[in-house]
């Protein structure tokens, strides 16, 4: 399959998205669809959909997908004007050849060719739809494919057409043996160039020029002569075989200038630059309307369309960056200003110098604001295609689950997105195939015999927390224990000082699986280690609650921003750490008698409970400095789901908001950081990684760790 | 460096680590800046001292001689900080003095097995011989280490986290 080699990888890479769009679109609207058949809504907007697919495959010169997307969009055409009912074979064709341009488009995407058979479906189609229509509005709307107007090109068409002209397809073949394509076509340029306007022609007078003219040519011509007359013109041509001439059948017509030229007769606005014009494109809907429906469907439109743009990510990953940089510099700024400000009070300037300072502060925080919403996409996106997933699951393993969600509007970081469909999709199908029970024996306990499944998000103070909560069996402790003794996760005497709520926890250990039997959708192991692993790669943290009976809960908590974290820096001889504020529960001062020692490890007593003690260079083996406080110890407590430790530091130099670097490439990962960020002062801070850090400490204590590295 | 120019003469940055004269083709010096404070980085590799802050990027910074497999020197009289590019990786060198950009023709260039051992060659691309000096012409991917040709697999701590370098 050959597209048209004019084409850049940029155009490529737009098209691929927008196809991307649609096709998920499409599918979303397919599952509606077969619930509700004869919503004209849906209907029409699959057949947009499908539509746009046409035409964007037409410009870009992929013949297979266009020729597809037309016969499916013909067939939707039928349904949309109810000669045709959406029977279920109906739906079932519409979803077959989504699945085709679904593969045509995924071929495309990774340049391969799974070579499906499309003539068959497309066969099926037209079969599906009505009749045939006669020959040359068949051959019209074959060719209608390969012009796809742009803006430009429409601008032109509907001014030609304001004049009281008419579009006209003129389709040639020259004779095969005719030697001078190249000039003939030229010729039909020029020739009907007098005639009226040539919007568009296949192949372009560039192309011609470029020698890659065919014994084949369209050309969508506007004209005040008629058909007649255009015939005879490119019939005197010599060289050419057969003309064919139609009316063209713009499926797109916009309304915009019949509501422009009214604009232009009220008059009101002109001369006083007046509002921007927008070209609203109101659809096919609009033929056959009055003036003042369109322009009343027109107001409607410009109501709910959202002025957007595409943007390309690497270009706010950018902006990120170059925010990031701001906060830094302003920083320093406040520093530079507070050192000056205490020292010479007398000068005006200095006075100056900080009210300046102040102002940047602000306009780079909220600019730095900007910059992170700009980054936010509604959790929507990745929570539209779980209902279906959820449903087959169900069905597959035989049980009745309701699946109900809230908060879709709620806003991630377009990184943390990305992330978050992989391990919402493996907590789901734990929560259908070993939450829910079957219906039998739902039924036996008490419980309705349709399970319940739901997906919540919200904001809770610059966090983003998920929810997925089950009405099933809960996780059982006790079998959890047992499990993971007997796989050597924990030893059984840590097994048996075990709280519940810690043995819980034992579900996110590698290679646990309680599954009596392993299904072929969970597969081995629960894999819920991996999205531990991946959640806190995001800087989030997962925690589960469970009730043996009555349910259970997954509660995810992402960060707002995936660059920026609020951190503690601490200070330990010459080096500062920046630990994360998320993970920190207090900070505390206390003696040297208040430290409990037991087998050569420090503790405190903490509200009746006991705190293990490490310093930090400890937990991060670096050589040990001698504490400045002298018998003084500062602890900073770090907490991990149920686990505290107290990290031992030398001196604390408060909160702050800090940007996230990366230790970059050369020097790689180093087990306790998870990268750095520089302070104000230009000084470097390293950002510790809690849960490295809680996993040697208590590897330090010599415990059983239960969080164990993936 | 286009061929012609390659066997004409090369540009080095002539620069000086305890006694050693070392000297690195000008195509991989970004810039020479004063010494700054290093920050360590706990648990990196021995050749790393640590990191600066290069106008907002983190950089790391090496020990040359950590890197060429000798003992740490007095670093005492390090005054200069070497930027180099290779590969994708901005890495920074910790040396005694850089103040000479010098034209070698080709001609003065011995390969390096004729002056070191055999398995200190390996960090050489040639020794030039010029006005009465040694000098260790770099070869700043070995020199560097394995990581700079694998960048792209090791990846920079946690996952995506926020700004790249």
């Amino acid at each position: 399959m050959e597209l048209d080699p004019d084409i850049s990888p940029e155009e490529l890479e737009v098209f691929l998205e927008e196809a991307e769009e649609q096709l998920q679109l499409l599918e979303d609207c397919a599952v509606r669809l077969e619930k509700t058949p004869e919503s004209a809504e849906r209907v029409q907007e699959i057949f947009r959909a499908v539509h746009t697919i046409k035409g964007s495959s037409a410009t870009i010169g992929h013949k297979d997908m266009a020729r597809l997307a037309h016969a499916t969009e013909s067939m939707l055409d039928l349904i949309r004007k109810k000669t045709l009912t959406a029977s279920p074979q109906i739906i079932d064709v519409f979803m077959e050849s989504l699945d085709a341009l679904r593969t045509l488009k995924d071929d495309l995407a990774a340049g391969t060719e799974s070579g499906a058979d499309l003539s068959s479906l497309i066969s099926k189609l037209e079969a599906v739809s009505a009749p045939k229509e006669g020959p040359s509005e068949d051959g019209n709307e074959k060719m209608q494919e390969a012009f796809s107007l742009n803006e430009a090109e429409r601008t032109r068409l509907q001014a030609a057409e304001l004049k009281g002209h008419s579009p006209y397809l003129v389709e040639i073949i020259f004779t095969q043996d005719s030697p001078l394509v190249a000039a003939r076509s030229l010729q039909v340029l020029i020739n009907l160039a007098e005639l009226g306007e040539i919007i568009r022609s296949s192949p372009s007078s560039s192309d011609i020029e470029a020698e890659k003219a065919s014994f084949y040519m369209v050309i969508l011509l506007v004209t005040e002569e008629s058909i007649e007359r255009i015939t005879k013109v490119v019939v005197r041509i010599p060289g050419v075989a057969s003309v064919k001439v139609n009316p063209w059948l713009d499926e797109e017509e916009s309304v915009s200038t019949v509501g422009d030229a009214k604009m232009d007769e009220r008059g009101a606005d002109k001369g006083q630059g007046g509002p921007e014009r927008r070209v609203i494109d109101l659809g096919p809907e609009a033929r056959g309307r009055s003036t003042e429906e369109m322009l009343d469907m027109a107001a409607k439109k410009m109501a709910t369309t959202s002025n957007t743009v595409r943007i390309d990510v690497r270009r706010l990953d950018n902006l990120m960056n170059l925010a990031g940089e701001l906060v830094i510099g302003r920083t320093r700024l406040l520093q530079v200003g507070g050192k000056l400000d205490s020292n010479d009070r007398k000068a005006g300037a200095v006075g100056e110098l900080a009210e300046t300072s102040r102002h940047i502060e602000r306009v780079v925080d909220e600019l730095q604001e900007e910059i992170m919403k700009s980054r936010l996409l509604p959790v929507e996106h990745v929570f539209n295609k779980l209902p279906r997933m959820v449903r087959d699951l169900a069905r597959k393993a035989g049980k009745e689950i309701a699946f109900y969600i809230e908060g879709q509007d709620t806003e991630l970081d377009r990184s943390v997105i990305e992330e978050i469909g992989d391990p919402l999709i493996h907590i789901l199908r734990n929560a259908v195939d070993h939450g829910i029970e079957s219906p039998e024996e739902r039924v036996e306990r008490g419980k309705p015999a349709t399970g319940a499944i739901r997906l919540s998000a919200r904001n809770a103070d610059n966090q983003i927390v998920v929810e997925v909560a089950d009405d099933g069996k809960g996780i059982n402790a006790e079998k959890m224990k047992r499990v993971a003794v007997q796989k050597g996760i924990i030893s059984e005497e840590a097994a048996r000082t075990l709280s519940d709520k810690e043995a819980v926890d034992l579900m996110f250990a590698p290679g646990l699986s309680t599954a009596d039997t392993i299904t072929d959708t969970s597969g081995r192991g629960v894999g819920l280690d991996i999205v531990k692993a991946h959640i806190s790669r995001l800087n989030g943290a997962i925690h589960v609650e469970s009730s043996r009976g009555v349910g259970t809960r997954f509660i995810l908590k992402l960060p707002l921003t995936v660059a920026v974290i609020k951190a503690l820096l601490v200070g330990l001889g010459e080096d500062i750490f920046a630990l994360p504020l998320i993970s920190v529960t207090e900070v505390l001062r206390v003696e040297a008698d208040q430290v409990h020692w037991l087998l050569d490890r420090p503790s405190i007593l903490l509200r009746g409970s006991t705190l293990p003690l490490v310093g930090l260079d400890e937990a991060l083996d670096l050589p040990t400095f001698c504490p400045r406080n002298g018998n003084r110890r500062l602890i900073v407590v770090i907490r991990l789901g149920e686990r505290r430790v107290g990290l031992m530091v030398d001196f604390l130099i408060g909160e702050q908001e800090v940007v996230i670097k990366s230790l970059g490439g050369y020097i790689g990962e180093i087990n306790g950081l998870s990268g750095t960020t520089i302070l104000g002062d230009g000084r470097v801070a390293l950002i510790v990684d809690t849960e490295a850090l809680l996993r040697r400490a208590m590897a330090l204590q010599g415990e059983d760790s239960l969080l164990v590295k993936a | 460096m286009p061929a012609a120019e390659r066997d004409a003469e090369e540009q080095i940055v002539v620069f000086q680590v305890g006694k050693d004269v070392y000297g690195v083709s000008i195509c991989h010096v970004q810039e020479i800046i004063a010494t700054q404070s290093i920050s360590r980085i706990p648990l990196a590799p021995e050749r790393i001292k640590g990191v600066i802050d290069l106008r907002g990027k983190v950089i790391p910074v090496v020990d040359l001689r950590q890197c060429l497999g000798l003992s740490p020197g007095d670093s005492s009289k390090s005054t200069r900080i070497i930027v180099v590019r290779v590969k994708e990786n901005t890495v920074g060198i910790v040396v005694d003095n850089a103040s000479e950009v010098l034209r070698i023709p080709a001609e003065v260039v011995e390969p390096p097995s004729r002056v070191l051992t055999r398995n200190q060659t390996e960090y050489f691309g040639g020794i030039a011989k010029i006005s009465g000096r040694l000098i260790g012409l770099l070869d700043l991917e070995k020199v560097l280490g394995p990581s700079i040709s694998d960048n792209h697999a090791t990846s920079a701590s946690k996952g995506l986290v926020g700004a790249p370098t």
